[in-house]
Formats: C-alpha cells, sequence, structure tokens
C-alpha cells in the first residue's frame, strides 16, 4: 500500500471512502447516461459501492493503527479517532437508509440515477468534512454535501411542498455557509491559520488570556455555521419545514448524515482547538443549550404533523448533545454515545413513516397511525420502542445515553443545565407518547389500508429496535469505544 | 459446576410458567406430577451443591448473572454460603413435603392447578430472597414474596374474610417495605453498592449513626415481614389461606425473611448498639404478646399464628443478643415442627370437613392416631423437651441471652439482659402452656361431640407428618453444645461477626434445667386444666378466681385490644385525615398546579408556534437577530464578570 501511495506522492486510503463514493457515483453517472441500464444493476452497483466503502473505511483503521494521528495532503486531511468514528457514522447511516432510500428513488421516474448520485455525493462531501483538519476543507466538504441536501430534498417536483422546503433549505443553509465561511476568514486574518490543531497551537503561543476578540467571534460563526446544520435553536427554523416537506424516504437520511458530522466537527473542535479556551465559551453553549431544549419542546408540544414533531424533537436532542460537547472529555464520549443510540432511533422512525405513508409522501399527520395496531403489530411496536427510545425511557438506549450525559454535567456542577434538560425530558414523554397512544392505544373506525413490509425492511426495522433495546441494557460496547475515542484529549 | 445452585431457584418460576400456560389442558393427576418432580429435582439439586460446597470447605461461591452498571454497582448475582445454603436446602426440601401433602388436600379444589402455580412462584421468589449476593436481588425476592404470599392468602378470594386478609397483609407489609426501601437507597448512597460482601467490609469505615439508621430502616422491613409488633397483625388473618401454602409461607420460610435478613446483615448490624437493644426489646415485647394472646384462641390454625409470632420474636431476641447463629438454628427447628404442626393442623381440618373451631373437636386422638402422634411430637418439641429439635435451639437462645448479660460492661445493662432472659423464659413457659392447651383441646378433651365418623387422613397426608415428625425429633442434634454443626456451616458467612457464644460448664447445666422445666411445667399446667380437669375437681371456696381468669381469657382473645387501637387510631384515623389530604392538598393545590402548567405550557406552545411563519424572510430575522444577541452575549459577559 504503502508503495503504491509513494508512486502516486498521495496516500489514497486516508481518502478512501470519499473516492470510493465518488467512483461508484461516477460509475452510475457514465453507465446511466451512455446505456440504458435496468433498475436492478443501479441497485446493485450503490450497493456495491456501499459496501466498498465500509471496505475502505476498514481499511482507514489499518492505517490509524500504524500511523496513529496523522495529517496528509499538507495538513489538510486529518486522520484521527474523531475522523473514525464519523466515517464509522456516516457509512451506517449510508447502510442502514439504504433500503428506504433506494425505494424512494426507484419511484422517482427518469430521475432515479440523479438521485443515487445526489446522495452518494452528498455522503462522499460530508466524509471529507469529518476528515478536514483544515477549515477551508471543512467547508468545502460542508457544501458538497449540503448543496447534494438541497437538491435531494426537492427531488419530488410535483410535490409543491417539496419544492418549497428544497428552496427554503437552500437559502438558509447559503446563509449558514456565509456565516461560517465569514467565521474562517475572521480566524484567518486575526491568528493567520486555518487549521484544527493550528489553533490550539496558536491560543497555547499567545495564552488563553491573549486571544483576540476577531478570532473569538471568528470560531463562534465557526460554530454557529455548524449549529445550523444540527438544527440547534435559535438557528433550527428550517427543519420542521424541510422535514416536512421532504420526499419521506429521503428525510431520514438527510437528517442522521447532517447530525453526524456536523457533531463530530463540533466535537474535535471542542476537544482539540478549544481546549484551553473553552471556559470562554460556557455562558454561549448553555444559551444554546437551554434555548434548544426549551424552544424544542415549546414547539413540539403542539405539532399534530409527526415529521415536524420528530424536527423539534431533533432540536431537542441537538440540545442534549451539545451539553456533553461543550463540557469536558467524558462529555464529549457520552455526546458521541448519544448520538449514535440517536441516530439509530431516528432512522428507524423515518423509514417506519416512509412504509406507512409511502416514500414520496411530504405530510404525514399524527391521525395517520390511527389503527395502526388492528392492522400491523410489528409496526406499532417498533414504532413505540424507537419513540421510547427517543423520549428517554428506561431499559432503551435513549435512557442510558441522558443518563450519562446527565451525571456528567452533574459532576461539573451545571445543576441549572440539569434541572433544564430533565424537565425538557418530562415535558417530552407529553409529545412523544402522543403518537404511541394514537397508534396503539385509541379506538378508532377508520383503518389502515393494507401495509406491505418487505423482509429487507422487517430486517431492518427489527435491528435497529433490538439495538435500542440492547444498547440499553448492555452499553457497556459502545461506551468504551466512544471512551476510547476521547482518551488521547484528556 | 459452581453454577449449579442457580438452577433450583429457576426451577420453580419454569414449573409455575409451564403449569400456568398448561392449566386448561392438565388434570390433577398431571399437574401432580410435574410439580412434586420439580419439587424434587429441585432439592435433589440443592442437596448436590450444598455436599459439594460442603466439601470444599463452605467456601461460598458466588456468581453474577449480569450487571447494568459499575459505577453504582447494579448487578443481579446470587451465591451459595453457609447461610443461604441452609435456607436453600431448607425451602427446597419443605417445599417437596408440602407440595405432596398439597396434593391431597387441595384434590377436587376448583383452582387446583393455579395453587401450585402460585405456590411454584412462591418458592421461586423466596428462593430469590435467600440466594441473592446483594440487596437488590433480595428486596426483587422480599417483594415477590409478598406478591404470592397475597395471592395464597386470598385464595379462595370469594370468601369475603379470605379478600380481605390478603390486603391487610399486603398493606401491612408495604409499611415494612417502605422502611426496607428507605433502608435500601441509604445503602446505595452511602456504599455506591447494593453487594452484601462489599458492604459489610465497609461497615466498619461508616459512622454508627449511619449503620444504626440503615439497620432501623431494614428492621422495619424485618418487622412486617417477619409479622414483629406492631406489624403483626396481618399473619393471624393469613390463615384464611389454604393450610398448606400455610405451613410453607406463614411458618416455615416466608415470616422467616426478616430473621435471615437480619443475620445476612449481621457484619453491619454488630456495630450498632442501639439496633441491638431494639431488636431484643421488640422480640422480646412480640413474644411474650404473642403466647398470651395464643393461651385463649378456638381456632386451631390462629393458635398456632400465635405461637409462630411468638416464636420469631424468639429468633429476634437471639439476634438481639447477637446470638446470630442460634436465630438460624432455632430458623431450621422451628421450619419443621411447625410445618408438622400446620400440616398437622391441616389434616385435622381436612377430616373434620373444614372445621376450625377446637371446641367442636376434642377426643380425635382415638380416630386419628397418627396425627395425634405427630402432632404431640410437633408440641413436645415447640415447648422445648429433651432431647426434641426445639429443646436444642430455644435452649441456646436462652443461654445466649444470659450469656450477653455476663459480658454486658455496664451494671445497667446487666441487669437488663437478666431480665430479658427472665422474660423469655417466661415465654417459654406460656409456649409450652397454649401448645399443650392446643393438643389436649383437639386430641384429648372429652366435648361430648359425637366423632365416629372422622377417619385418618390419607396416606398422601401422613406421610409427609411422619417425615417431618422425624425431623422434628432429630433435626436438633446438628447444633448442640457437644457438636457445633451450624456454627462451622455458617463460620465463612459470619466472619468477622462476634457471636455470642454459650456459657460454660455448670451455668450451662442450670440453664438447660431451667427451660426444661419451663417447657414441663407449662404443660403440666395445661395438662391439669385442659386434662385433669383440675378446676372442677377441687374446690376453691371463697377464692374469687372467675373474674381474674375471665379478665385474662377476655384480654388474650382479644389480642390486648392492640388491633381495636389500631383499627380506632390508625384505620380511622388516617381515612378521616387522608380525605382531607385529598380534597385540599391533592385537589386544590397539586392538581391545580399541575393543571395550570401544562395549560400555561400549551398556551405558551401556542403562542410560540406563531412564530413559526413559514417564510423565510422570518426566518433569515430570526437567525441574524439571534446570532447578533448570541455574540454580543459572549461579548459582554466577561466585562459583567470583572
Amino acid at each position: 500500500m504503502t508503495g503504491i501511495s509513494d508512486i502516486l506522492g498521495f496516500n489514497f486510503v486516508v481518502i478512501g471512502p470519499t473516492l470510493t463514493l465518488l467512483a461508484t457515483a461516477l460509475i452510475l453517472l457514465f453507465v446511466t447516461i451512455t446505456i440504458s441500464t435496468p433498475t436492478f444493476v443501479k441497485k446493485y452497483v450503490t450497493l456495491f459501492g456501499i459496501l466498498s466503502t465500509v471496505f475502505a473505511v476498514f481499511l482507514k483503521f489499518g492505517l490509524f493503527l500504524s500511523d496513529g494521528v496523522s495529517s496528509y495532503f499538507s495538513e489538510k486531511i486529518l486522520l484521527d479517532e474523531f475522523a473514525l468514528v464519523g466515517n464509522v457514522l456516516i457509512v451506517l447511516v449510508l447502510l442502514f437508509t439504504f433500503n428506504s432510500f433506494w425505494k424512494t428513488s426507484s419511484q422517482i421516474d427518469n430521475k432515479t440515477t440523479e438521485a443515487l448520485i445526489l446522495i452518494l455525493m452528498s455522503a462522499s462531501g460530508f466524509l471529507l468534512m469529518v476528515d478536514s483538519e483544515n477549515f477551508i476543507m471543512l467547508f468545502i466538504g460542508l457544501e458538497i454535501g449540503s448543496i447534494s441536501l438541497y437538491a435531494l430534498a426537492g427531488l419530488n417536483r410535483g410535490d409543491q411542498l417539496s419544492n418549497e422546503a428544497s428552496l427554503k433549505y437552500f437559502l438558509l443553509g447559503s446563509l449558514a455557509s456565509c456565516i461560517l465561511i465569514y467565521g474562517i476568514a475572521l480566524v484567518y486574518v486575526s491568528l493567520s491559520i486555518s487549521g484544527v490543531y493550528e489553533t490550539s497551537i496558536a491560543i497555547s503561543f499567545i495564552g488563553p488570556e491573549n486571544v483576540p476578540l476577531t478570532s473569538l467571534i471568528g470560531l463562534i460563526l465557526i460554530i454557529v455555521g455548524l449549529l445550523f446544520k444540527v438544527a440547534a435553536a435559535p438557528f433550527q427554523a428550517w427543519a420542521p419545514d424541510v422535514y416536512q416537506g421532504s420526499p419521506t424516504g429521503y428525510v431520514g437520511y438527510m437528517a442522521s448524515v447532517a447530525k453526524a458530522s456536523s457533531f463530530i466537527v463540533l466535537a474535535r473542535l471542542s476537544a482539540v482547538s478549544l481546549n484551553f479556551i473553552i471556559d470562554k465559551f460556557d455562558l454561549f453553549f448553555t444559551a444554546v443549550i437551554i434555548l434548544s431544549v426549551l424552544l424544542g419542546a415549546l414547539f413540539a408540544t403542539n405539532q399534530s404533523d409527526l415529521k415536524r414533531l420528530i424536527a423539534y424533537s431533533g432540536v431537542i436532542q441537538s440540545g442534549f448533545i451539545l451539553s456533553g460537547i461543550s463540557f469536558g472529555v467524558y462529555g464529549i464520549s457520552a455526546s458521541i454515545f448519544y448520538l449514535a443510540t440517536y441516530i439509530i432511533q431516528l432512522i428507524g422512525v423515518f423509514t417506519i413513516f416512509s412504509i406507512i405513508s409511502g416514500q414520496l409522501s411530504s405530510n404525514f399527520a399524527i391521525s395517520n397511525l390511527s389503527g395502526l395496531f388492528k392492522e400491523n403489530k410489528f409496526l406499532t411496536i417498533t414504532f413505540s420502542i424507537f419513540m421510547l427510545g427517543i423520549a428517554g425511557l428506561p431499559l432503551t438506549s435513549g435512557f442510558v445515553s441522558k443518563f450519562i450525559l446527565i451525571t456528567n454535567l452533574w459532576s461539573y456542577e451545571k445543576y441549572i443545565l440539569v434541572t433544564v434538560l430533565m424537565l425538557s425530558t418530562v415535558a417530552g414523554f407529553y409529545f412523544y407518547l402522543k403518537p404511541i397512544w394514537v397508534a396503539a392505544v385509541e379506538k378508532t373506525d377508520n383503518t389502515i389500508e393494507q401495509i406491505k413490509i418487505q423482509n429487507s425492511d422487517k430486517l431492518l426495522i427489527s435491528t435497529l429496535a433490538f439495538l435500542t433495546i440492547y444498547l440499553g441494557l448492555l452499553p457497556n460496547t459502545l461506551v468504551n469505544i466512544t471512551r476510547w475515542m476521547v482518551e488521547n484529549y484528556l | 459446576m459452581d453454577f449449579l445452585f442457580i438452577l433450583p431457584i429457576f426451577l420453580p418460576l419454569l414449573t409455575a410458567i409451564f403449569l400456568f400456560l398448561n392449566r386448561k389442558i392438565f388434570n390433577e393427576l398431571v399437574t401432580n406430577f410435574f410439580t412434586l418432580n420439580s419439587a424434587l429435582l429441585s432439592f435433589a439439586i440443592s442437596f448436590f451443591a450444598f455436599v459439594t460446597f460442603a466439601l470444599d470447605k463452605f467456601k461460598p461461591i458466588s456468581i453474577t448473572l449480569y450487571q447494568w452498571t459499575r459505577t453504582p454497582d447494579i448487578t443481579i448475582g446470587f451465591t451459595l454460603d453457609g447461610l443461604s445454603g441452609v435456607m436453600l436446602l431448607l425451602v427446597t426440601g419443605l417445599s417437596f413435603v408440602i407440595q405432596l401433602f398439597s396434593t391431597s388436600y387441595m384434590e377436587k379444589d376448583e383452582k387446583h392447578s393455579n395453587y401450585f402455580v402460585y405456590f411454584n412462584f412462591f418458592v421461586f421468589s423466596m428462593l430469590l430472597l435467600v440466594m441473592s449476593s446483594n440487596f437488590l436481588v433480595m428486596f426483587f425476592g422480599w417483594e415477590l414474596v409478598g406478591l404470592s404470599s397475597y395471592l395464597l392468602i386470598s385464595f379462595w378470594s370469594q370468601k369475603p374474610a379470605a379478600a380481605k386478609a390478603g390486603n391487610k397483609a399486603f398493606v401491612i407489609n408495604r409499611i415494612g417495605d417502605f422502611g426496607f426501601l428507605i433502608g435500601l437507597m441509604i445503602i446505595l448512597n452511602t456504599f455506591n453498592t447494593f453487594d452484601f460482601h462489599t458492604v459489610m467490609q465497609s461497615s466498619t469505615n461508616v459512622s454508627e449513626n449511619t449503620i444504626t439508621t440503615i439497620s432501623l430502616f431494614l428492621l422495619l422491613g424485618a418487622f412486617g415481614k417477619s409479622a414483629q409488633f406492631p406489624l403483626f397483625s396481618w399473619l393471624p388473618d393469613a390463615m384464611e389461606g389454604p393450610t398448606p401454602a400455610s405451613a410453607l409461607i406463614h411458618a416455615a420460610t416466608m415470616v422467616t425473611a426478616g430473621v435471615f435478613m437480619l443475620v445476612r446483615i449481621s457484619p453491619m448490624l454488630q456495630h450498632s448498639a442501639t439496633a441491638s437493644i431494639v431488636i431484643i426489646s421488640f422480640g422480646l415485647l412480640t413474644a411474650l404478646i404473642a403466647a398470651f394472646s395464643a393461651m385463649n384462641q378456638y381456632d386451631i390454625k390462629k393458635v398456632l399464628a400465635y405461637s409462630t409470632i411468638s416464636q420469631l420474636g424468639f429468633m429476634f431476641i437471639a439476634i438481639g443478643a447477637g446470638a446470630y447463629v442460634a436465630a438460624i438454628f432455632h430458623l431450621v427447628t422451628h421450619a419443621f415442627f411447625k410445618a408438622l404442626l400446620f400440616l398437622g393442623a391441616g389434616a385435622v381440618i381436612h377430616s373434620m370437613h373444614h372445621e376450625q373451631d377446637m371446641r367442636k373437636m376434642g377426643g380425635l386422638r382415638k380416630r386419628m392416631p397418627i396425627t395425634a402422634g405427630m402432632m404431640g411430637i410437633g408440641t413436645l418439641a415447640i415447648s422445648g423437651i429433651p432431647p426434641l429439635a426445639g429443646f436444642w435451639s430455644k435452649d441456646e437462645i436462652l443461654a445466649s441471652v444470659f450469656a450477653k448479660a455476663g459480658m454486658a460492661n455496664e451494671l445497667v445493662f446487666s441487669i437488663m439482659y437478666y431480665l430479658f432472659w427472665a422474660l423469655t423464659l417466661g415465654a417459654a413457659l406460656l409456649t409450652a402452656f397454649y401448645m399443650g392447651r392446643h393438643w389436649l383441646l383437639i386430641f384429648e378433651k372429652d366435648n361430648g361431640i359425637d366423632h365416629s365418623e372422622v377417619q385418618e387422613a390419607p396416606k398422601a397426608m401422613t406421610r409427609p407428618l411422619i417425615l417431618l415428625g422425624i425431623f422434628s425429633i432429630f433435626i436438633g442434634f446438628i447444633n448442640t453444645p457437644f457438636f457445633h454443626g451450624l456454627e462451622k456451616v455458617l463460620h465463612e458467612t459470619l466472619e468477622n461477626v462476634e457471636v455470642t457464644h454459650l456459657p460454660e460448664g455448670i451455668a450451662l447445666v442450670i440453664l438447660a434445667v431451667l427451660s426444661i422445666g419451663a417447657g414441663f411445667t407449662g404443660l403440666i399446667i395445661a395438662f391439669l386444666i385442659f386434662g385433669f380437669q383440675l378446676h372442677k375437681r377441687i374446690n376453691l371456696g371463697k377464692f374469687k378466681l372467675e373474674s381474674p381468669i375471665n379478665l385474662v381469657k377476655d384480654l388474650s382473645s382479644n389480642v390486648l385490644y392492640l388491633n381495636k387501637f389500631g383499627n380506632v387510631f390508625f384505620v380511622s384515623g388516617m381515612k378521616n385525615f387522608s380525605r382531607k389530604v385529598a380534597v385540599v392538598v391533592d385537589g386544590l393545590i397539586i392538581d391545580g398546579s399541575v393543571n395550570f402548567i401544562s395549560s400555561a405550557f400549551g398556551k405558551t406552545s401556542k403562542i410560540t408556534s406563531a412564530t413559526q411563519t413559514g417564510l423565510v424572510r422570518n426566518y433569515v430575522v430570526y437567525f441574524g437577530l439571534f446570532l447578533i444577541l448570541l455574540i454580543s452575549l459572549f461579548i459582554f459577559t466577561p466585562l459583567v464578570a470583572q
């Protein structure tokens, strides 16, 4: 492997997953424009591409074991624990959502290939983003990923809501990108640096007390740019509209991949770049967290559309995850645990939505669920498991993740924050249990039309539900992985 | 093979589930077959595990099935040491014998299979309780035995009295469990673990006040479960359940859970002088009150119920005096002879077609010779007549209290313990008296009622009686002053525990003679009154004894009016109080505030939702405004802080 790298002049293993996805996308593009291909070929090419990406991520682990934390491409690409976990998360999201995004894409006439290419490209962009050491690389990765997502949101052109969602996502997303790049520029202007590690070195060199205000504001703007992507309040306004409008089959992917990569980058920023001056950001983060959980709970209470409800619940979850990222190294590990378990539940919920209401649909009212228990017990039970997991009921992974986050906050003596988070959890039970009530308990005359579940969907949903329960009972494996991830940053 | 002892714990659970699932298919014969074989198998495995354990010089074995979190240490684990080994043998062995008896007693009952489901479930819960290696699993078992006891007490729930008795047992037990739960919370807070071993080892590093607090709360739990004063009134009522169930649950095993638990925590308990005094005084009070109350009962089972309470009091006295081995010893012997007495009573009730009033019996000895003989052995054993089982254990308790008095370093304590000893001896005398009366009233005294139709109980009943009778004679030899068998078994469990030992030499002989004397005296008085009819034969003339005797009788049959006092004071008082609380505190304040919060939250939610206009221009404005707000927050706070 090193031989090839020497000849080429660069190490291709470290960007292997990105390259693999890119290659798959290009193959799909060239094949479909030159010859008319049957759909199953597209399906297996995509699947093969994703599986090769999994393999490429394995290769990265090998590289990490031999080289340790190292940077490549003249300090543009970084290989560290965050990058590895980020890669794994994104690949897992691709694998878990493959079923639903494939079915959605195959239902869009004439645009199946475009949809698949957009998804693969966005994943490659986000992979680049979690690998980036340089802020400019971060920006480029984020843009590649996001622009594909904007297009994905509006792919169902016949649906007005879908068009609206796409445009909104695009307009607000570009505003956030502006802010991010402005922050990068400010940091560069004041410190003449633009790297993750360089920032930390520069701050320790000039002393945490003497950091110029411009660079601090620059860092804040970078963080805000990322907070937009994870839909943390007060930058959450786009999320419900976009979730509601986009084709249901895509939302699981869109929501989880952006959240996963942005949180990984935020975690790295907090653990590496800001580790000397993180206490300066205490109040900023506290404000964002409290706003997130409060606004999220307030908005979610009043929703009659389930996709919007999940979007607002995502705002609350973002607040929770941030509460770990901004307070201590073990908090970061707890956050990554939370992130992983939340993504599992999120994908599960959206897979179920897309099965019930069709992949291309946009609105999904709570009343659509009534009578579900009579029609399909399997979906009702797994849906309840996912919702209870998000709510944080004991025996599910959601409880464990909230528990370790809050114990971490408690050890930092953030009692106000702990109180607010707990209260929002309590309030959350109202709107998480409401859909379960409608689906399982409430007596109703209207019957849901026959739901057909493919075996692959059944397997996927039961795997995700099993993981939710398993990580609630035996969380040690994942906790140890996330602990390993932050060990070097203590 | 270390995990072998786990099997007997879960075998009854599997049996219960199996029987429950097949309750509609199986007839009585099949049900009996499965439940008896399962009970026998689990006893055999227990026996084998215990022998292996004994050959390994009683080295405790611990097994962790599942660990939930490491800090705080929350684990599901089991342990086999001397204490739990003895209990394992006792529970599985008696479970088999009593189930054998039940097959005949519950014959042709409508809910025959339900009975065995509950029974097996109880055995599982009890084993969970005794085999646990930490407080948490013990608490699970503790609650589950409460549940299964409730199910069995109100087994014939069509009888209002049975349903009521079940409720009463449950409610009173809840009071004790409440204390137990608080004790567990303090334990978790203090030691960060539930594990017995760790807690006991680190208990030396904790202040005596904490230990006393924990012990007293746990003690409340033990009082509830073991029916000690003031939480004892549920046990006599619990006799509404099927008699074999009473024999296992309300005589041999469940009610001794409190004693078991206190011995389990003895390494901690010994550091608290206050707790010991509380235990011994409440134990003594219970022993006396219950023995006094047993004197004038006419229900064949109620006498035994009060007797059980009284004997449990003896065990508490032993624990309070630091004689933990003696407590467990008495627990074991009591389990056998009390199970024998209960099953004997069951046989009598069965033969008398569910007649429980002793005044309608009398002279049954000729009709039911085996039952009479076996119950006679039980009576002698409980009265403490050598060489039967009860003598050895009761004598050990009495001698230990006496020895404790000698060990006390202050005169006041010394005198107090001598007083305790004397009163305990009195309770032993009362025990012999009421048990003698019990036997004489059933089998001897001629009431002029024709019992020619009464027949000896079937063999399925008499065989368990004979088996238990043999055990009641010989089980005492496991721990005599000449052979300290049980003490060796418990040695590892009670490591680092200061156990009160028997006095040596002539003192022990004198004490033994005194306790034998108490037993004989009690029996003789009983015989003189109920057998020999002394009061009819001699003319007391001018001594007017009628009114004091009637007073004693009245007090005894009404349990010193404790129940009525409790009813008036606690039940009615609490009812009024809670009604007021329900209206004012709950209705107005709590509901009001909760409703206010939820409606306010809903309104706020509606108002804030209006900001989600769906217009991009608004969103951009929010975005910008909040950004500026956050940055200014960031810039200006350091200035404010400095």
